[in-house]
């Protein structure tokens, strides 16, 4: 039987390992991007994201929240078989792209992919990744308003070229 | 729990949300003891949390909500140390997986301890981090975080009240003296 000295010896214990100190991963956006995907009815994707579209055609309202939206991104010449289904989610701490990516060739040894958001101004980089996995979800984060920034583009990337966006576009789509 | 258990069964993702705030920590302590590498520890918690989120239908908001998702948490790290075994093949080509113990015999206790201690105010965290996990005395964290050293001490106290009032049972404190690092030069 356990006693209550016992058990805060091994408290003190685990206080003392470093199991218990591990630096927790930052997957949130991902997880309310999941289940907000299974959970929302697809219709009503459809219902938001050609409310918007219309707005944007438009042009003549501004929105002062992004609304949620989904749209697809297709490959360019450099990538043509690729392809991505894009969902937007709110959160408290910004905006997730998720994307649900095919066909796009795993990024080669010393190079990467990278995401950006663009405006008519400016553009913003929203994370990287490489595929090495093959197909699959790539969970994006921006903390600037789709509404702002409405294409989305994917470069090939130089680990060694520096920060700067590259001209190799190998997915582009826009809200 | 108050009603967050009930908010998270009733499918309020805003519930997903603190609930992740609250226990994410704890669910690693879960993933770091069976995987070895950070991606995996990271496909562990959001899956762990997917998964729960997907079997909300079966939670008991009249239970306490932990013990239910360290049993998810653990079922996850489980099967991505078997299904990481099978893509190893007979012959894994990483020595860790070869020689991985899977011992999730303590785990129980670490969750507990590790969700207890994300409630704790940040600056009665650091207080114990900087005491249990690097080895500092007092007088070493007055100096690091630059305030005096009853202060740290009075942190300290309330930092080890809260844990008992958490935990249930006394956590003593330490004397100050090295902890985990005593003897390393």
């Amino acid at each position: 039987m356990t006693t209550h000295d016992d058990r805060a010896r091994k408290t003190g214990e685990i206080l003392a390992g470093t199991a218990v100190w591990a630096d927790e991963p930052e997957v949130l956006g991902s997880v309310l991007a999941e289940i907000d995907v299974s959970r929302r009815p697809r219709g009503r994707w459809m219902a938001a994201a050609a409310a918007f579209a219309l707005v944007v055609a438009v042009g003549s309202v501004i929105l002062t929240r992004p609304a949620p939206v989904d749209f697809t991104l297709a490959g360019t010449e450099l990538a043509p078989a690729a392809s991505a289904e894009v969902r937007l989610v709110e959160t408290p701490a910004g905006i997730v792209l998720r994307l649900e990516v095919q066909g796009l060739e795993p990024a080669a040894p010393g190079t990467y992919y990278q995401g950006w958001v663009v405006s008519d101004a400016a553009e913003v980089s929203v994370g990287t990744f490489h595929m090495r996995g093959g197909d699959g979800s790539v969970a994006f984060w921006s903390g600037v308003a789709p509404t702002e920034y409405p294409e989305l583009i994917v470069t090939l990337q130089e680990e060694t070229a520096g920060p700067a966006r590259s001209d190799e576009v190998v997915m582009t789509g826009r809200a | 729990m108050d009603d967050l258990g009930a908010r998270f069964r009733a499918g309020d993702s805003t519930a997903m949300t603190e609930l992740y705030r609250r226990y994410a920590g704890a669910v690693t302590t879960v993933a770091r003891s069976a995987l070895w590498s950070d991606d995996l520890v990271a496909d562990a918690v959001q899956q762990t949390f997917v998964k729960a989120w997907n079997a909300r239908d079966d939670f008991d908001p009249a239970r306490p909500f932990p013990p239910w998702l360290y049993a998810i948490a653990r079922r996850v790290a489980i099967d991505i140390v078997r299904r990481e075994r099978r893509r190893q093949g007979p012959e894994p080509k990483s020595v860790d997986l070869a020689v991985l113990p899977v011992d999730l015999s303590d785990v129980w206790e670490i969750f507990e301890v590790r969700a207890a201690l994300d409630e704790l105010p940040g600056d009665e965290r650091e207080v114990l981090r900087l005491h249990y996990f690097e080895g500092r005395t007092h007088g070493e964290i007055a100096e690091i975080l630059g305030i005096p050293l009853g202060t740290v001490k009075s942190r300290s106290h309330r930092a080890h009240g809260r844990l008992s009032d958490t935990l249930g049972h006394l956590v003593a404190e330490p004397n100050d003296t090295r902890g985990r690092m005593e003897g390393r030069a």
